[in-house]
């Protein structure tokens, strides 16, 4: 089962979605996937009038790292990962002229399709427990009915900003402080 | 103590820069200065300090927040106790993508009466779009700055490199304005300009 944990939340006018997991898998086939995930999600950006802010991913193994990264030209990569089996993923997605749901999706959909073949749990927090943004997707349905676009269904919610075809997923909501994190670095010095 | 804000927008370049200006510092001096960082991420995963840590940095979390707003107080802390446990020579402050950086400024200098050096990253290659959708915080950006590096130069032609530095000395005509390409090495010209630049005599 492999753990992926979502967060997404607003900054002014940018949308801040961010996925984690882990998962044993081959480095490059991984990486390669990555990088035309991102090339696609440049495209929707462009088709769809969004700005990427910034589309950065690391994918870690061992002690060493390399990072991906678009603002919607391209992906440049840098560094080089080190050796073992596990690849620890880590993406952040800012971008401006969309809904946070939306941003969310896309995020998810990104995440689950380096995955896919494996079983995922989906783990989704933004941090605030109060929180009646209905744009933001805190929960995915246990559907696997179809039914047409804006169509209320049995459940209550809006369905417009789903897929049509949804899918039954099993997932659960997790709550815990969410940090944005500024860091200390300094060149020579032991933690 | 001199203390340098890196500010610009999301993907402009900043931990590039920031990395090989860090690299000028600590092996540029004579013995090499201590230099220490605080970077702030406005995203969750920390990707940034991936690669710092990959570049031999080491990396360590100490507070929350964006520092131009909700983690302003954490800021100040912080900055206390890396001045007060390490008294590095060089502090450089790597804001989020969307701070504005002027607040970061004013609040440091009010507490600990240093003067504090704008650095601010400007994207060559998304300029005019950006621009347009986002003028305010650019401009914010922009007009506090010390030195401005367009960066990204190699990716846009020579017509528009120029109106772009047209366009950003209306917003800040007195800031030292370069040219950079970010992912690769550069003159240590820039670098020097930046270390030894006039404002550092200035009072706060």
């Amino acid at each position: 089962m492999i753990k992926l944990e979502m967060r997404g939340r607003t900054h002014d006018e940018a949308r801040v979605v961010s996925a984690q997991f882990k998962v044993e898998a081959d480095y490059e086939q991984l990486r390669s996937a990555l990088e035309k995930a991102m090339e696609a999600e440049c495209e929707w950006a462009e088709a769809n009038d969004v700005i990427i802010g910034h589309l950065k991913a690391y994918i870690k193994r061992g002690d060493d790292a390399v990072m991906l990264s678009t603002t919607g030209y391209g992906v440049q990569t840098k560094g080089a990962p080190g050796e073992g089996a596990e690849l620890d993923v880590g993406i952040d997605s800012i971008t401006y002229g969309s809904t946070l749901g939306v941003a969310e999706q896309r995020l998810e959909a990104l995440a689950r399709g380096l995955l896919a073949g494996n079983e995922i749990e989906v783990n989704w927090d933004c941090g605030d427990e109060n929180c009646t943004d209905p744009s933001h997707h805190h929960h995915h349905h246990d559907h696997d009915h179809h039914h047409d676009h804006g169509e209320a269904c049995s459940c209550g919610h809006d369905h417009e900003e789903h897929a049509h075809n949804t899918i039954r997923i099993p997932v659960r909501v997790v709550k815990k402080p969410v940090k944005v994190h500024p860091k200390m670095v300094y060149p020579g010095h032991e933690n | 103590m001199k203390v340098l804000l890196l500010g610009g927008f999301l993907g402009s370049g900043k931990t590039s820069i920031l990395l090989r200006l860090a690299q000028y510092l600590v092996s540029g001096s004579e013995g090499g200065a201590k230099v220490m960082i605080i970077e702030n991420e406005i995203g969750e995963v920390g990707v940034d300090d991936k690669i710092l840590k990959s570049q031999g940095l080491q990396v360590r979390e100490l507070f929350a927040g964006c520092a131009c707003c909700s983690g302003g107080a954490d800021l100040i802390n912080d900055i206390a106790y890396i001045r007060d446990n390490f008294a590095p020579d060089w502090l450089i402050i790597e804001s989020t993508g969307v701070a504005y950086p002027l607040q970061i400024k004013e609040n440091v200098e009010h507490v600990f009466k240093v003067k504090v050096g704008v650095l601010c990253l400007a994207d060559a290659q998304r300029w005019r779009r950006l621009r347009r959708a986002m003028s305010e915080l650019i401009e914010c950006q922009l007009e506090c700055a010390d030195w401005i590096l367009l960066n990204k130069v190699d990716l846009v032609d020579e017509e528009q490199i120029a109106a772009v530095e047209a366009d950003i000395k209306t917003i800040n005509p007195r800031a030292e304005l370069r040219r950079t390409v970010g992912n690769r090495p550069m003159d240590d010209e820039i670098w020097r300009g930046i270390a030894e630049g006039s404002v550092w005599n200035d009072q706060a």
